[in-house]
C-alpha cells in the first residue's frame, strides 16, 4: 500500500502537515495565554516609622486634613476639608446609589449590567474626584506653589470604602489638563487611626 | 507563463504564505506574552485614577501585598488572613536581614480592592510598619483622561 502511494506521487515534497498542525497547537497555546495587561499606576504615601511622631517635623505650612466619613455600609457619609464640610448630599447620594448597583450587579454576575454599572460607577467617582479637587486648589487660594510642600492627612473612617480614599488622592495628587498632569499635593499620609468604640 | 505554472501546482494547495503567516502570528503571540501576570490577580479589582504614576521599577523585588474585599490578603499566591499577616512579614524580614538588607529598603505595594474596607488597608501598612517596613505605594488602575 504504501509502495503504490509514493510511486503514485511523482514530486518529491516534504510533509507538511506535522509541522502545520504543531504550528498550530503553539498559536492556539499563545492566543489563549494572551492576557490584555491593564496599566497601573502608583501612588506613593508617606508613613515614616512613629508616624506618631510626626508633630515633630519642621514644616511650617500646616497639613491639609481631609476627613472622610462611612455609614455602616461603607458608603461615604461626608467628606470634610479642615472642618468644613465639602461635598454635598447629593453627590452623595449618587455615589451610594452607584456602588449599590455595581455591587448587586457583581453579586448577580450580570455581565451587561455589571459594566454599565462599573461605567456609571466611575463617572460619580470623577465627579467626586473633582468636586474634591476643587476645594483643595480653593484651599491653596491659588496659590499653587504652596501644594508641593504641603502634606495631606487622610483621616478615614475604618468601613469606607477604598474606592473614595483613591478618589480624593487622586484628587490632592495632580490636575489633570490634557496630556499633562499638574502636581499638587506629593506628601500623603494617613492619620493614625482611631480608637475602636 | 500562466499555463505553465497551471501545470506546476499539481493539485496541492501552496502552503508557503499560510505558514509565513501563522509563524508571524506566533511570533506576535510570543512577545506579548508576559510573565509578570502572577502579580495581577483577577480576584482584586483596582480602584481606578487618572493621575497615578507610572510604576517604578526598583532593582529590589518589591514586596506585594494584595487585598481582596473579603478583607483577606494575597500574599505570594497564598490566601492570609489580615491578623496572620504579621508572621508572615516576619518571615519577610528575616530573608531580607539575611541577605544583608534593611526592610526599609523595600517598598510594599499595595493593591487592595475598590470594595475592600480603607481600615483594612490601615491595618496592612501598621503590620508592615511595626516589622520596619515604611515605603508604601498604593496601586490603582491608570485610565488615561
Amino acid at each position: 500500500m504504501a509502495k503504490r502511494e509514493s510511486k503514485l506521487v511523482s514530486k518529491i515534497d516534504i510533509n507538511m502537515t506535522p509541522m502545520i498542525d504543531v504550528v498550530f497547537q503553539l498559536l492556539t497555546f499563545f492566543m489563549l495565554t494572551l492576557k490584555t495587561v491593564v496599566v497601573e499606576g502608583d501612588f506613593n504615601i508617606r508613613m515614616p516609622l512613629g508616624a506618631s511622631a510626626g508633630a515633630a517635623e519642621d514644616n511650617p505650612i500646616p497639613p491639609l486634613i481631609v476627613k472622610m466619613t462611612a455609614n455602616n455600609e461603607g458608603y461615604l457619609t461626608g467628606v470634610q476639608l479642615g472642618g468644613k464640610s465639602i461635598v454635598g448630599q447629593e453627590l452623595l447620594d449618587q455615589l451610594a446609589t452607584a456602588d449599590a448597583t455595581f455591587d448587586a450587579a457583581l453579586a448577580q454576575k450580570d455581565r451587561s449590567q455589571l459594566g454599565r454599572a462599573r461605567q456609571a460607577k466611575q463617572q460619580v467617582a470623577e465627579q467626586l474626584t473633582q468636586t474634591l479637587q476643587a476645594q483643595i486648589v480653593d484651599a491653596f487660594g491659588n496659590d499653587l506653589s504652596q501644594a508641593e510642600l504641603t502634606e495631606m492627612e487622610l483621616d478615614c473612617d475604618p468601613g469606607l470604602k477604598y474606592d473614595h480614599v483613591v478618589s480624593a488622592i487622586t484628587a490632592a495628587s495632580g490636575i489633570v489638563q490634557g496630556d499633562e498632569v499638574i502636581p499638587l499635593i506629593q506628601k500623603i499620609k494617613f492619620a493614625p487611626p482611631k480608637k475602636q468604640k | 507563463m500562466a499555463k505553465k505554472r497551471k501545470s506546476a501546482a499539481a493539485t496541492d494547495i501552496d502552503m508557503t504564505p499560510m505558514i509565513d503567516v501563522t509563524f508571524q502570528l506566533i511570533t506576535f503571540f510570543m512577545f506579548t506574552l508576559n510573565f509578570t501576570e502572577a502579580e495581577q490577580d483577577q480576584r482584586v479589582q483596582l480602584p481606578t485614577s487618572q493621575v497615578a504614576k507610572p510604576v517604578e521599577n526598583s532593582d529590589l523585588e518589591p514586596l506585594t501585598l494584595q487585598l481582596m474585599n473579603n478583607g483577606r490578603v494575597i500574599y505570594n499566591g497564598e490566601l492570609v488572613d489580615l491578623t496572620a499577616l504579621g508572621d508572615y512579614l516576619e518571615n519577610e524580614k528575616a530573608v531580607m536581614l539575611a541577605a544583608n538588607k534593611e526592610p526599609a529598603e523595600a517598598t510594599v505595594v499595595v493593591r487592595a480592592d475598590g470594595r475592600s474596607r480603607t481600615g483594612d488597608v490601615q491595618q496592612i501598612i501598621r503590620s508592615c510598619q511595626e516589622k520596619g517596613f515604611d515605603k508604601f505605594v498604593l496601586r490603582a488602575e491608570y485610565k488615561g483622561p
